[in-house]
């Protein structure tokens, strides 16, 4: 119960008011009064909390079936973080066990070292662990972007600003371009960029385990490789890193750990690399790209404002560049980080109305923040091509 | 909730409204508390029952609230305070004895609280209570907020003490079920001696025969009552006024629409153009107070729910002092700027005094108002009303209307109020036909069941709770018993009055206090009727149609079948598996069953659900009570149950 009690005060706050249901991406598939997050937290109430309710192999199965997407989160007015409580539901299930040893060790290694030695080196025993063929799976880069770039990558004309430059694990070995992109796109806008050194797996993939002393770990030692940095933000190209630094990172941490008030602080200077170029404003103007692009929303995007909206004003400033909004756009596209590979037939389920989405709006490139969602709408569809916004900013610039 | 009487006088505790109203009690020392469960009424009687021994109140779950009303009526007419409570339905049931006590006059303080339901978020009509007021010519209090529902209760009896006249507390559910703060009072001694004097002058009200008549003396009376307490009410400090001396509009309002409107007037920034005058005394309204108010105004806006009660009330005091203060707009309801029907909220009220102060304010911004809509009629998936997992009312109505089907003769069912009301929806396999207030389903049913001499052949069937029997459809089975009306009565007896909240009933062991009582076998009275009286469990499928078939090919007579199964959730009850179930997918059919997947298209207990990735049909364990019906439902018979350790 070490996590769990923390969160018995705000489990009361739910009301039952059922707006959670209009938004759980996986409740409008199944359509279950038990796979929606109000029933999640009664059923986790009952079970842990008053301990009325025998853990049962369908229990995990329930609290398993989620996404993490925080759309109930989002959506609840009792303001209960309800994705933090299916984490921390996880973690007293499973202990930080979720997995066999055999994919727990290759998981927690990966997540410690990063490029094609980690998470990718691994990627093959882990996929057979569980079941995968290598054509479920993203081909990982040959080479990553940290074999490309180290140290500081200065501002071009007069330096504006100075960051540190947090590269996710997928951008840095699946997608190096976008991590090229991002750099080129600061520097071009007269933003310094640091790589640091020392940085690891953001921890999402352990949360969503329920594994929380490992998350708890690779969060302390990125908060010890950014936090002293005499940076004046913290930039991640991915949505879903930028959340754990900027909500997940201080709830996650014991409350009298001494990494606390860092991560505090850090949280405050952490930015979705769209969200910070947009807030800095553009020194050089993009050139003209002909196309008509739609833009989704990555689940993680939501938990910040701005983070939503700053790929949309950006596309505004390329010429020629029409943005085709599709129906629903925040709606989750089915990937939830590596939820996908576990639960198939319902992912496809919620993707599918994703595809119908884009479909109508004529377009193939489809822009988005978190390289879950690109892999996994790109997997859908070879026509599509699915890119971060600062990618196409940046071919704006180049040409 | 144990701060009821343990809190500290003084200190500023988080009461629920109905929690406030029972302190108020507790605070006036009632001596007998009497009521009949209802939504949002309920907690009120609760509060009293768990304190009943400490406090020393006799507190009782009445059979309806007509019997509340005279059980408390007794205590008062014997010196000691008492309050019954009820939904605003029970004050229907219980008017005619109120019409009587109003004009006999009360002894003790007697206060009658009813709760309104505006909106009909609990109940089936949107009646009022304060109408009662008016119709029954009794004070009726309206608190506004919490304290008063605390201090206008204990209030209420010394008013009512004062007067030796019923007074009327109406609560909404707005007030009753939303939390707020209060600072109590002082506990009483909880002395209080009975004893009825009736050995004095016949006509004198506190020794003599308490009885409406002579009518016209006794109505004479009452009216004098109601002067004295319009002069009570001119002072009293719960009709308050906030606002500018002379305000561009006057808002007249009373009950939890106060707070409404103070919301309204902040969001507005408009206080220093609008006054509120919140009434706390709403029947018969204070003359010379409305008086002074509508002086400093022209144009007058009343705020309350559902019917025009105060704006009717307001309208006739200022044609009556119409050469005093000259003409006035009174505005409101009959205008059309509220509405008539449903609950208000600070947005409604606000809309309405925007358009009088041609200020312009969008309650709600457009574009939520849009995305609310997108997200209610195309995001959120259907949801059907259902009954719980493993409930017995879902098997009862399957066989219900198993039996009708086989019987092919267009047969029917009148329904009642309780869990049971769903019935009238797919989850009952929509059996019910007819839907109105507590016992009429069977009252309709006798006389469906009279019908045959003009032709009628269809079969006709009433159900009813356990609890509603012994409300309200016991005269009706008499009516029917005695004039031989050929009917099937099947009483739906889950062991307590589950919708509310278990509250017991004459048919339990035990009363609203805990203690033991003798408990009335529903079968026994119909069997002491003459009627032919079967009990069944409505788990065992087959026993049950079989036994309904049996009914109705019987001869004419009514016939009554108890189907007896004690409710999911009672405390006795629940988490206790009676079976555990499962369920073999490779003998499952799926798609290609027969039956169009009878287990969870038709019979759809929640506790059984699709599996889309193996498109067969499994049990939802966690929320699976073990009821063990289904497994007599599926045709292919790949639902097993065993009997749980």
């Amino acid at each position: 119960m070490q996590y769990l009690e923390k969160y018995e005060d705000q489990m009361v706050r739910c009301y039952y008011c059922q707006l959670c249901q209009a938004t759980c991406p996986v409740y409008l598939e199944d359509l279950l009064e038990t796979h929606v997050a109000r029933s999640r937290l009664n059923l986790i109430h009952a079970a842990f909390i008053e301990g009325i309710l025998p853990v049962t192999d369908r229990m995990k199965e329930i609290l398993d079936r989620c996404l993490l997407c925080t759309s109930c989160t989002r959506t609840c007015p009792g303001g209960v973080a309800l994705d933090e409580i299916f984490i921390a539901a996880r973690h007293q299930i499973y202990q930080g066990k979720r997995r066999g040893k055999v994919r727990r060790y290759l998981t927690h290694q990966a997540m410690k070292q990063r490029g094609i030695k980690g998470l990718m080196g691994k990627l093959k025993p882990l996929a057979d662990s569980m079941g995968l063929s290598s054509k479920d799976l993203p081909e990982p880069d040959p080479n990553p972007f940290e074999d490309r770039y180290q140290d500081v990558i200065p501002a071009k004309g007069q330096q504006r600003a100075r960051v540190a430059y947090y590269v996710g694990c997928a951008t840095n070995t699946l997608y190096p371009e976008t991590a090229e992109s991002v750099v080129r796109v600061l520097s071009r806008n007269g933003i310094e960029a640091v790589l640091p050194e020392g940085l690891v797996c953001c921890g999402l993939p352990a949360l969503a385990d329920g594994d929380i002393e490992t998350a708890q770990e690779m969060i302390r030692a990125n908060i010890t490789a950014l936090a002293d940095l005499d940076v004046d933000a913290v930039v991640t190209d991915c949505t879903s890193c930028g959340m754990v630094f900027r909500t997940k990172a201080v709830s996650m941490l014991p409350d009298d750990d001494p990494l606390r008030s860092k991560a505090e602080a850090l949280a405050e200077k952490v930015w979705e690399a769209t969200d910070y170029i947009n807030r800095m404003g553009l020194v050089e103007s993009p050139g003209p790209l002909s196309q008509a692009v739609t833009y989704h929303v990555p689940c993680h995007a939501g938990l910040m404002e701005t983070m939503a909206e700053a790929p949309r004003r950006l596309l505004k400033e390329i010429p020629q560049t029409d943005l085709v909004e599709m129906e629903s756009p925040n709606g989750c596209c089915g990937a939830g980080g590596s939820f996908f590979t576990e639960h198939r037939d319902l992912s496809e389920r919620i993707r599918s109305r994703k595809l119908e989405n884009i479909k109508t709006t004529g377009t193939n490139t489809i822009i988005t923040q978190c390289p879950s969602c690109r892999y996994y709408l790109s997997a859908a569809d070879e026509s599509y091509e699915v890119i971060h916004p600062l990618t196409l900013l940046n071919r704006a610039y180049e040409g | 909730m144990s701060q009821l009487i343990k809190g500290e006088p003084g200190k500023r505790y988080l009461l629920m409204g109905n929690e406030a109203i029972a302190r108020g009690a507790l605070e006036a020392g009632v001596n007998v508390a009497t009521g009949y469960p209802g939504t949002p009424s309920s907690e009120i009687i609760e509060s009293l029952a768990k304190v009943s021994q400490q406090r020393r109140v006799y507190v009782e779950w009445s059979a309806n609230e007509k019997v509340a009303i005279e059980v408390a009526a007794a205590a008062s007419f014997s010196g000691l305070r008492s309050m019954a409570v009820m939904k605003q339905n029970g004050v229907n049931v219980a008017s005619d004895f109120l019409l009587h006590l109003a004009l006999s006059g009360t002894r003790g303080g007697m206060v009658l609280v009813p709760a309104d339901d505006p909106g009909a978020l609990s109940s089936i009509n949107e009646g009022e209570s304060r109408q009662f007021a008016r119709l029954l010519e009794v004070p009726l209090l309206e608190p506004g907020d919490f304290q008063e529902a605390k201090d206008m209760t204990k209030w209420a009896f010394e008013l009512s003490e004062e007067l030796r006249h019923l007074v009327m507390l109406r609560s909404v559910t707005r007030l009753s079920h939303a939390s707020g703060s209060v600072v109590l009072g002082d506990l009483p001694d909880t002395s209080g001696h009975a004893y009825f004097k009736h050995d004095g002058f016949v006509l004198d009200p506190m020794e003599g025969t308490v009885a409406s008549a002579p009518v016209a003396y006794k109505h004479g009376l009452q009216h004098e009552k109601l002067k004295q307490v319009q002069a009570i009410f001119e002072d009293s400090p719960f009709n308050t006024y906030t606002g500018p001396e002379s305000p561009e509009l006057l808002i007249i309002t009373s009950s939890i629409c106060g707070l409404y409107c103070l919301e309204a007037i902040r969001l507005l920034n408009a206080a220093d153009r609008v006054g509120i005058l919140k009434l706390g005394t709403t029947w018969p309204l204070p003359p010379n107070l409305i008086e002074k108010y509508l002086t400093r105004a022209d144009k007058v806006l009343i705020v309350e729910e559902v019917i025009p009660f105060l704006e009717e009330n307001v309208k006739i005091l200022t044609a009556e002092l119409a050469l005093k203060i000259g003409i006035k707009s009174i505005l409101g309801k009959r205008d059309g700027l509220l509405p008539m029907e449903n609950e208000l909220n600070p947005d409604i009220v606000l809309g309405a005094v925007a358009s009088l102060l041609d200020k312009k304010y969008q309650a709600v911004p457009l574009e939520y108002t849009k995305r609310a809509t997108e997200v209610a009629f195309f995001g959120a998936p259907n949801r059907e009303v259902t009954f719980c997992p493993g409930c017995p009312h879902r098997a009862s109505f399957w066989s219900i209307h198993t039996a009708l089907q086989l019987d092919a003769r267009q047969g029917f069912v009148c329904g009642d109020i309780g869990c049971y009301t769903l019935a009238v929806l797919p989850t009952g396999y929509s059996t019910l036909k007819t839907l109105h207030s507590m016992g009429s389903g069977t009252g309709l049913a006798s006389g469906f069941g009279q019908l045959h001499a003009f032709g009628m052949d269809q079969p006709v069937l009433s159900v009813c709770g356990d609890s509603t029997f012994f409300h309200a459809a016991m005269p009706a089975l008499f009516n029917a018993v005695h004039h031989k009306a050929d009917i099937i009565m099947v009483v739906l007896d889950n062991s307590g009055t589950a919708m509310t909240g278990f509250q017991p009933h004459p048919g339990r062991p035990v009363d609203a206090s805990g203690n033991k009582v003798p408990d009335i076998d529903i079968p026994a009275v119909c069997r002491s009727l003459g009627a032919e009286v079967r009990v069944c469990d409505p788990f065992e499928l087959e026993k049950t149609q079989e036994t309904l078939l049996e009914l109705m090919e019987m001869e004419e007579g009514v016939k009554v079948l108890v189907l007896r199964q004690i409710c999911g959730l009672s405390p006795e009850k629940k988490m206790k598996k009676m079976f555990d179930m499962s369920l073999d997918q490779d003998k499952c059919l799926g798609e290609t069953c027969g039956c169009n997947r009878l287990c969870t298209r038709i019979f759809r207990c929640p506790g059984l659900i699709w599996d889309e990735e193996k498109k067969k049909a499994r049990f939802d364990e966690v929320i699976c009570v073990g009821c063990g019906v289904c497994a007599s439902i599926c045709p292919a018979g790949a639902i097993t149950k065993e009997k749980a350790a």
